[in-house]
C-alpha cells in the first residue's frame, strides 16, 4: 500500500487524505496544534467539539486553537530596506488545529471567475511579460472550466448552501457576477441577517446585483449534521453545532475509512529527501516535533504539504528545499528548486472597510456575518466576452458585520471611561446599530514580496521563525481608491422613504482603515499610482487570513516552484496544495478553491497524471479525463458526479 | 441566591439551608466582596481594584436592571485569572483562561421550529462552583505563564524550551506586559492607593466616585468621559507611571467579566435568579439589548415540516437521487426582520458616537 504524508490537517491536507484514502492510500496526517473534537472516525453526527459561544476566550483572549504570537511569533518588514524585521509577534497568525483556519472562519464560500485564470493574457500580458508593471501577474495552468467539477465536489463534500437551483431544466444562478455552473447548490441561502439584507436592498436600487453569499455552513440536515440556527458566534468562533463545514468534515470522511492516522501536536520541521536513480529528488519522509519537542521520523512514499503558504515555506527551507539566491532583486534557481521563486508571490487580500452606524436597532451580532455579497466591484466578467482591461479589478464586498459588547466595549475604552463609556454601550453603536462593507480586494503578485526565516529569532522549541516582507503595489490600492466612494455611496442610500425599510436611516458613514483619497479617475496612470502611494502607508503589519502564493505553480519550471498539479519540479514525490499554488489573488473567499485545487492534485496523484518537465495547455485538458475519473469514483454519491 | 430549579431539586432531597454543600458556600464567599477567599490580592488591594472595577463600569441607580462590574463580581474574576494556575481543583478544573464545553444551560435546546423546556446543564460551572476549562498546551501554559508571571517564570522554564527563544523575550519577542500581569496589578493598585491618598487624602477606594473618575481618566488620558453629562471632573495631578500602566489591563478585565460569560466570574444561574436569567442572559447583557450566548437554541429554529421536498424555498436545490433539501426555519430572535429590543439614536447620540469613533480610530 502506498503511504502518503499529508503535513496539516486544515481544509487543503483534509481533502487531500480523503481523496487519497478513499483510493486506497495509507496516510498519515501531522498537525502542529491540538485537537478540539471528540469521536473523530466515526459518523458526522458522533462527532463532539469543544466549542461555546464565548467571546472572553475566542475573541477579546487569543483563541485556544489560534498560533500562540509569544511561543511561535513571526517576524515582518515591508522592505529589507528596513534591516531584519521592524515587528515580531501575530503576522497573519491563523488556527493551528485540527481542521485548520476554517474551524472559525465564517464560510463565504466563493469560487472565482472565468476570467480571473486568464486575465494576464485578456489584457495583453505573457509569462515573461506580465501586464501589470512591477508584478509577476499570470494565468493560471487551468481554466475555471477545467476546475470547475472540483469546485463542484468541494461544495457538496463540505456541505454549501448557496442561491444557485434548477429551474426549467438548467441552472440558474440569482449572481450575474459568477460564470457558469454544472450543479446548483444542494441547499438554499439560510435566514438572512438584517444587517446584510439592508446594504443589499440599496445596492440594488443602485443597479447592483447582491446575492446571498454562497455559504460553507449548511442551511438543511446535512450527511448526518444538524442546520446552522443563527446563534450570532460565527467568525472567530469554532461552531457549536457542528453546522459550519470546515476541513475537520472531509478529514472525517478520511478517517472512516480506517486507513487514516491523524497526529495532533506532531510539528514538522525536516522533509527527508535524497537524489532518486532519475537525477530527481524523492521524498522518504518526515522529521517532527511533539508539543515537548521530542523528535519523531515517519517514512512515506510521498509527502505533501498542505499548511499555510508561510509554513509551506518555512518547511521547505528547513529541509534544504531552497533558491540558491537571497537577493529578493533577483531570482536564481538551485537543483532543489531550479524556479527559485520559492517563498516569492506572496499574496493576501487588500481589505477596504466601509461602516455605517443606523437608527434603529439591528440586533447585527445576530446571523452569520454576512449573509449577502456583491461581487460588481471584483472587475469586468465573469466570461472573457464581458472583459474590460480598463475596469480595476479589485473584489468582492461582504455584507453584514457582526460585533459582540467586549469588543465593543474596548473599542470605545481609550476615549470614554464610566458613565459615559457605559453610556455608549447601552446605545451599543456596533452591536446593535451596525452594517458593513468589507472588500477583499485582488493583490498583485510581486518578486519582492516573500516569505524566508528570519535570520535571529527562534520559536519555543528553537527552531527559526518564518518571516514575512510584504509591501502593497500600486495597482490594489488604485483599486480599492476607486471603489471605496461607491461603498460609501451605497451606504449612504440605506433606507428611508422609497426603500423597503422606510423607517431605517444610516446616521453616518464612515471608511475604516487606511486613509483613501477619495476620487481616483482611472485606475492604471502613472498620476494615479503616484497619488496614491503617496497617500497610503505601506507598511502595516499583514493580518489577513486570506494568504496565497509562494508555490506558484506554472506549466514549467521557469515560471513556478511547483508544477500544474502541484509536484515540487525537482522531486518525484514531493507536493504543495492549497493556496500556496496560486498565480494570482483574485478578489473573492479563498478557502474553496484551496479545497478545490487540493482535491485536483489528490485527483493527479491517484490517477497517475502529471510528472512531465513542463507542459502545454494542450496536455492538461486532455488531462482532464483521468482527473474527472478519479472524482466520479472518488464521490460517486455527488451531483457533480452525476452531470460531468 | 439559588436558582429555582436548584432551591427545588434540594428542597426535595433535604430542605434548602442543610442541603448547600460545603464547597459551593465558599464558592458564594469567593465570588462575592469576601477578601477572605482571595487568591491573589491581598485585602487592600482587593478593595482597590473593586473601587477601580466599580468605576469602569458603575452600577446605575437599581442594580438589577442597570448593573455595572460588582454585580459582575469584576473584582473576582481578576482574582482568579492573576492566580490562574494556583487555584485549588475545588475551584478551578484548570487554569481559567478558556471556559471548555458547550453550553451554559441559559437557553433550551429545539425541536420541530419551537423551543423546548430542555436547558442543558452549564457545562461551564458546576453546581458545586467548580469552574471548567480547557486544559493548555505545553506551548499555551507557557505562553500564558510568562504573561502572568513575566520574567521570573523565564528561571522556571520546563527543560525543552528553547534557551535561545527564551533569552529573545521582551528583547527580540515582544510580551504584552513585561513584568507579568501579576506584578503589573500589585504595583498598579498600590500607586492608585498613594496617589489618591497624597492627592485627596484617603485611599482610592475611600475617594468620592468623582475623584475616582478623576483620577481613571487622567490614568488612562480618556478625553471624551463627561461627553454627555458635561459636568467637569476634579483634576488630579500627573499619575504615576505604574497606575498609568495598569489602567488598559485592568479596564480590558473588567470589560471581559462584565460583557463575557459570568461563568469567567464564578456566576451562572445558580448565584441569583434576578441577576442571569434564563433566555435573557446576564442583567448587563439585557441592559444593552444583548442575547449573549444563545446555543443550543439558537435565533433561527427549523422546522423539518415547513417546507416539503419540491415546496417553496427547497425547490431547485439539490438533486433526486442524491440529495434533496427540505424543512425550514422560524426565526425564534428576529434575525431578518426588525428588532424586539434595544435603543433608537437620536441626531445627538449620533454625534456623539461619531466623534468616538473617529477619535478613538485616531489614537490607536
Amino acid at each position: 500500500m502506498t503511504r502518503a504524508i499529508v503535513v496539516g490537517s486544515g481544509i487543503s491536507g483534509a481533502t487531500l487524505a480523503r481523496v487519497l484514502a478513499r483510493n486506497g492510500y495509507e496516510v498519515v496526517v501531522l498537525e502542529k496544534g491540538r485537537n478540539m473534537f471528540a469521536n473523530l472516525g466515526g459518523s458526522n453526527a458522533a462527532v463532539t467539539n469543544l466549542f461555546s459561544n464565548d467571546e472572553v476566550g475566542w475573541e477579546s483572549r487569543t483563541a485556544p486553537i489560534n498560533q500562540d504570537p509569544v511561543t511561535e511569533p513571526r517576524s515582518f518588514r515591508s522592505d529589507p530596506s528596513e534591516g531584519d524585521r521592524v515587528f515580531v509577534g501575530d503576522v497573519n497568525d491563523l488556527p493551528t488545529t485540527v481542521g485548520g483556519g476554517t474551524l472559525h472562519y465564517d464560510a463565504k464560500f466563493r469560487r472565482y471567475r472565468e476570467v480571473d485564470f486568464v486575465a494576464n493574457s485578456l489584457m495583453g500580458g505573457t509569462a515573461d511579460s506580465p501586464a501589470i508593471p512591477g508584478t509577476t501577474y499570470a494565468d493560471w495552468p487551468m481554466t475555471y472550466q477545467q476546475l470547475e467539477p472540483f469546485y463542484a465536489v468541494s461544495e457538496e463534500v463540505t456541505g454549501t448552501q448557496g442561491p444557485a437551483r434548477m429551474r426549467d431544466g438548467r441552472v440558474y444562478n440569482p449572481n450575474p457576477y459568477e460564470s457558469p455552473r454544472s450543479t446548483p447548490f444542494a441547499m438554499p441561502p439560510g435566514v438572512q441577517q438584517l444587517n446584510s439584507l439592508l446594504p443589499a436592498e440599496s445596492a440594488r436600487r443602485l443597479g447592483y446585483h447582491p446575492a446571498p453569499v454562497p455559504t460553507s455552513i449548511v442551511s438543511r440536515p446535512y450527511r448526518d449534521r444538524p442546520p446552522c440556527n443563527d446563534c450570532g458566534f460565527c467568525l472567530d468562533y469554532g461552531c457549536t453545532i457542528n453546522a459550519k463545514s470546515s476541513g475537520v468534515w472531509p478529514l472525517n470522511d478520511a478517517l472512516r475509512t480506517g486507513r487514516v492516522q491523524l497526529l495532533s501536536g506532531a510539528n514538522a520541521v525536516e522533509i527527508l529527501y535524497s537524489r532518486g536513480p532519475n537525477g530527481r529528488f524523492k521524498a522518504q519522509g518526515v522529521r517532527y516535533l511533539d508539543p515537548e519537542g521530542h523528535p519523531g521520523t515517519l517514512a512515506g512514499d510521498l509527502v505533501v504539504l498542505a499548511n499555510t503558504p508561510i509554513e509551506a515555506t518555512r518547511l521547505s527551507l528547513l529541509s534544504g528545499i531552497a533558491p540558491a539566491q537571497p537577493n529578493p532583486s533577483a531570482t536564481s534557481g538551485s537543483e532543489t528548486e531550479p524556479s527559485g521563486l520559492l517563498g516569492r508571490n506572496l499574496m493576501f487580500h487588500y481589505q477596504t472597510a466601509t461602516i455605517t452606524i443606523v437608527d434603529q436597532p439591528i440586533h447585527s451580532f445576530r446571523g452569520r456575518t454576512s449573509t449577502q455579497t456583491l461581487d460588481a466591484f471584483a472587475g469586468s466578467g465573469p466570461g472573457p466576452d464581458q472583459f474590460d482591461p480598463t475596469v480595476p479589478m479589485a473584489g468582492l464586498l461582504e455584507i453584514g458585520g457582526n460585533l459582540n459588547p467586549v469588543t465593543e466595549a474596548e473599542y470605545f475604552a481609550s476615549v470614554l471611561s464610566g458613565e459615559a463609556h457605559k453610556q455608549m454601550m447601552a446605545l451599543g453603536p456596533f452591536v446593535d446599530h451596525l452594517c458593513t462593507f468589507t472588500m477583499q480586494g485582488q493583490d498583485m503578485p510581486q518578486l519582492t514580496n516573500y516569505v524566508d526565516l528570519d535570520p535571529a529569532i527562534v520559536d519555543v522549541w528553537g527552531q527559526p521563525i518564518p518571516r514575512v516582507t510584504y509591501k502593497n503595489h500600486p495597482y490594489e490600492l488604485a483599486a480599492a481608491a476607486y471603489y471605496a466612494p461607491k461603498m460609501v455611496e451605497i451606504m449612504e442610500n440605506i433606507g428611508g422613504p422609497g426603500s423597503a425599510y422606510p423607517t431605517i436611516r444610516p446616521l453616518f458613514v464612515l471608511q475604516l482603515g487606511p486613509g483613501l483619497p477619495s476620487v481616483l479617475e482611472t485606475p492604471a496612470g502613472a498620476q494615479v499610482q503616484e497619488n496614491v502611494v503617496n497617500n497610503f502607508p505601506l507598511s502595516d503589519v499583514p493580518a489577513s487570513a486570506h494568504i496565497m502564493g509562494t508555490h506558484r505553480m506554472a506549466l514549467d519550471r521557469d515560471h513556478g516552484v511547483c508544477d500544474p498539479y502541484g509536484r515540487y519540479w525537482a522531486f518525484d514525490n514531493l507536493y504543495c496544495a492549497g493556496g500556496a499554488l496560486q498565480p494570482t489573488a483574485p478578489g473573492y473567499n479563498v478557502s474553496l478553491t484551496f479545497q478545490a485545487l487540493s482535491y485536483w492534485v489528490a485527483a493527479a496523484i491517484v490517477g497517475g497524471v502529471g510528472g512531465q518537465d513542463s507542459y502545454t495547455p494542450l496536455e492538461v485538458g486532455s488531462n482532464m479525463s483521468t482527473l474527472v475519473s478519479v472524482l466520479k469514483s472518488t464521490d460517486p454519491d455527488t451531483m457533480i458526479a452525476h452531470v460531468v | 441566591m439559588l436558582s429555582r430549579r436548584q432551591f427545588i431539586q434540594m428542597a426535595v432531597v433535604a430542605g434548602a439551608a442543610a442541603a448547600i454543600p460545603p464547597v459551593f458556600e465558599s464558592f458564594r464567599q469567593a465570588a462575592g466582596a469576601d477578601t477572605e477567599a482571595a487568591f491573589f490580592l491581598t485585602p487592600q488591594r482587593w478593595a482597590t481594584c473593586q473601587a477601580l472595577c466599580s468605576r469602569i463600569v458603575p452600577t446605575g441607580s437599581d442594580p438589577a436592571t442597570d448593573p455595572g462590574a460588582t454585580e459582575a463580581h469584576a473584582v473576582a474574576f481578576i482574582d482568579r485569572f492573576l492566580a490562574a494556575f494556583e487555584l485549588p481543583s475545588s475551584v478551578a478544573d484548570n487554569p481559567p483562561i478558556w471556559v471548555t464545553g458547550n453550553f451554559s444551560g441559559r437557553n433550551p435546546t429545539s425541536r420541530d421550529g419551537y423551543a423546548t423546556s430542555d436547558f442543558p446543564p452549564d457545562a461551564f460551572l458546576s453546581d458545586s462552583g467548580t469552574g471548567h476549562f480547557l486544559g493548555l498546551t505545553p506551548t499555551q501554559e507557557v505562553s500564558w505563564r510568562l504573561q502572568l508571571y513575566g520574567p521570573d517564570y523565564l528561571k522556571t522554564l520546563p527543560p525543552w524550551v528553547s534557551e535561545k527563544w527564551a533569552s529573545q523575550i521582551a528583547s527580540l519577542i515582544p510580551v504584552a506586559y513585561p513584568q507579568g500581569l501579576r506584578q503589573l496589578y500589585d504595583d498598579g493598585l498600590d500607586a492608585f492607593d498613594s496617589w489618591s491618598k497624597s492627592t485627596f487624602g484617603t485611599t482610592f477606594a475611600g475617594a468620592s466616585p468623582e475623584e475616582q473618575d478623576a483620577m481613571l481618566a487622567v490614568a488612562g488620558n480618556v478625553v471624551l468621559s463627561n461627553v454627555w453629562t458635561n459636568v467637569p471632573l476634579p483634576t488630579p495631578p500627573a499619575p504615576p507611571a505604574a497606575a498609568s500602566e495598569l489602567v488598559p489591563a485592568i479596564t480590558l478585565h473588567t470589560f471581559q467579566a462584565t460583557y463575557g460569560l459570568p461563568e469567567y466570574a464564578w456566576l451562572n444561574q445558580v448565584d441569583d435568579p434576578a441577576y442571569v436569567e434564563r433566555l435573557g442572559g446576564t442583567a448587563q447583557w439585557r441592559a444593552i439589548a444583548y442575547d449573549g450566548d444563545t446555543e443550543p437554541l439558537g435565533n433561527s429554529l427549523f422546522d423539518p415540516n415547513m417546507y416539503g421536498p419540491g415546496e417553496g424555498p427547497n425547490e431547485g436545490f439539490g438533486m433526486e437521487g442524491v440529495y434533496v433539501p427540505f424543512g425550514g426555519y422560524r426565526e425564534f430572535r428576529p434575525v431578518s426582520t426588525l428588532g424586539d429590543s434595544g435603543t433608537v439614536l437620536s441626531a445627538a447620540d449620533a454625534e456623539i458616537v461619531k466623534q468616538a469613533i473617529v477619535e478613538a480610530r485616531s489614537k490607536k
